[in-house]
């Protein structure tokens, strides 16, 4: 029997000043294989959202492995065809066309268990987009950045040309266990939710997801960000994920 | 924090660049007989426009993260870019990026991977064009320069502050332009001082001279002079100088001397550096 879909929501809001269209981040979710992963698309690249769409999609639809990841990334960039720019093209179209589209990628997969409690993952990350397992009310995990420090304006980023290399990109695997929540969080809320002073189960933006993953609707998560958009000054996505707590087995 | 105000269309970065136009601008770099000061310093400004432009293309056009000005100075003063000196000459960057003056095409050589190289033809655009006449009327491109500055400030106060990025190969005609400089390094927006840079192009055979932190270190009174009128660099340009390779100390100014070519691309780049947002590699 296929194992329960995990509970989870995303969220993601452009950053202050801008249309929802100028959002360049992107979530993307499998339930049923339980694939999640999010993407930014570099503000300075072209058809940077689009490619962060392709990218997270593509993770969700078949993530890499250390070994594969080459040839997963060389199918990506293969299947990505940026849409076309209306009206008569600029001299700088064709140019940014050339140097193409770049973006952060953090995607983490469950595997169900035969153990009734908990689940398996593993993660990849390029670039500052992060992963966070809040386990009561302190990190378990923050990956790949871990200070807000360590934060700067150039990221390693996933290229979209073909004759670009990528950056190497950072694995991670562990074992989730009931009650954990899993956030993958866009540069901005990571630099913000590793910032904080309260316990990290305290913060709205962890709390409203919880809530909200709890609930199944994304309005508290969504309002939370919304509220945030001045002090994160860029475009802002989180997708949470529960690993629910089994129900007491019958006496 | 100062200078971390992130550059957007509601709150553009103002770059505006004084270039030098005097009659010995029309001469060869030192060490290159084929290329004068004036064509190479331009070549630099049109590359370094192209560069803006493409930061902010998108595919719905180019977005007004900047707003840029050209200054020449020399037989007379004019707005390079077009508008009217003194309040008029700030474009911002979509009209530049959609109005070029021409479309040049030119080669480029890059290494084919074997040891030698292939010719690959290029489209340039070009906005501003090389002059070289007359005298060296600093001091009014720098007063002509702070009510620009003044104009961005007024009308964008949480802006990135304004960056004048004065490019020269002499001593200026028309007086001492410290006064004028200092006055402009005085007006701010709420994220900090405009920031003044300066570089003086090379006229002996010897290496350039990169962001200076010690006038003590200075030999000469117009050497000292540039320093006094230059701004420290900020923490992010900083950090790119030091990225770049240059050994800068503490309190490094965004002052260079002796610029070769290279020197001139360099010193736009880090002195323009200024964060729209993630940025590609």
């Amino acid at each position: 029997m296929p194992p329960a879909p995990l509970p989870w929501v995303s969220a993601s809001v452009p950053k202050a000043g801008h249309r929802a269209a100028e959002n360049e981040d992107a979530c993307a979710a499998n339930p049923g294989r339980m694939r999640y992963a999010v993407a930014d698309g570099a503000t300075e690249g072209w058809q940077s959202g689009g490619w962060a769409t392709h990218l997270a999609t593509a993770y969700a639809r078949r993530p890499p492995t250390p070994p594969d990841f080459p040839d997963w990334l060389a199918d990506v960039r293969r299947t990505w065809t940026p849409p076309p720019v209306a009206g008569a093209a600029a001299w700088y179209a064709a140019e940014k066309q050339e140097q193409g589209s770049f973006a952060t990628l953090i995607g983490v997969e469950f595997r169900a268990s035969e153990h009734r409690l908990g689940v398996s993952w593993k993660a990849v990350a390029v670039g500052d987009s992060c992963l966070f397992v809040v386990r009561a009310e302190a990190f378990e995990v923050a990956f790949p950045v871990t200070s807000a420090a360590a934060f700067g304006t150039r990221p390693p980023l996933v290229p979209s040309a073909a004759d670009r290399d990528c950056p190497a990109p950072e694995w991670l695997a562990g074992w989730a266990s009931p009650g954990d929540l899993f956030l993958l969080a866009s540069d901005a809320v990571a630099k913000y939710l590793l910032d904080r002073r309260p316990p990290p189960g305290r913060d709205p933006v962890v709390a409203a997801a919880r809530d909200s993953v709890a609930s199944g609707r994304a309005e508290r998560l969504l309002d939370s960000l919304r509220s945030l958009s001045d002090e994160f000054k860029d475009d802002a996505s989180v997708l949470a994920v529960l690993v629910p707590v089994p129900p007491e087995p019958p006496r | 924090m100062p200078y971390s105000a992130q550059i957007s269309r509601t709150n553009p970065a103002c770059i505006l660049l004084l270039i030098d136009q005097s009659s010995s601008m029309g001469e060869p770099f030192v060490g290159m007989a084929d290329q004068t000061k004036a064509g190479m310093v331009a070549d630099a400004v049109n590359r370094l426009l192209q560069n803006l432009v493409l930061r902010s293309a998108k595919a719905d056009g180019v977005r007004d993260y900047f707003l840029v000005g050209v200054i020449g100075y020399g037989g007379t003063l004019k707005a390079g870019l077009g508008g009217e000196l003194p309040y008029d000459i700030l474009m911002p960057i979509s009209k530049l990026g959609n109005h070029p003056l021409r479309l040049e095409t030119r080669k480029k050589f890059l290494p084919d991977g074997a040891g030698g190289v292939v010719e690959q033809t290029i489209k340039f655009p070009v906005w501003f064009d090389p002059e070289a006449s007359g005298k060296t009327p600093m001091c009014e491109a720098f007063a002509a320069a702070g009510l620009a500055v003044k104009g961005f400030i007024d009308a964008h106060p949480a802006a990135y502050p304004p960056i004048v990025l004065n490019l020269t190969d002499g001593m200026p005609s028309d007086g001492n332009p410290q006064q004028t400089a200092r006055r402009i390094r005085g007006m701010g927006t709420k994220d900090g001082n405009a920031l003044v840079f300066n570089l003086l192009l090379s006229a002996t055979p010897g290496a350039a001279i990169h962001f200076v932190a010690d006038e003590a270190k200075l030999a000469d009174d117009y050497s000292k002079l540039l320093f006094r009128m230059s701004s420290e660099l900020p923490p992010r340009m900083w950090e790119a100088a030091r990225a770049e390779g240059f050994a800068v100390a503490p309190g490094a100014r965004g002052v260079v001397y002796n610029a070769d070519p290279a020197a001139v691309v360099r010193f736009l780049d880090i002195g323009t550096r200024v964060s729209i947002s993630t940025a590609p590699r």
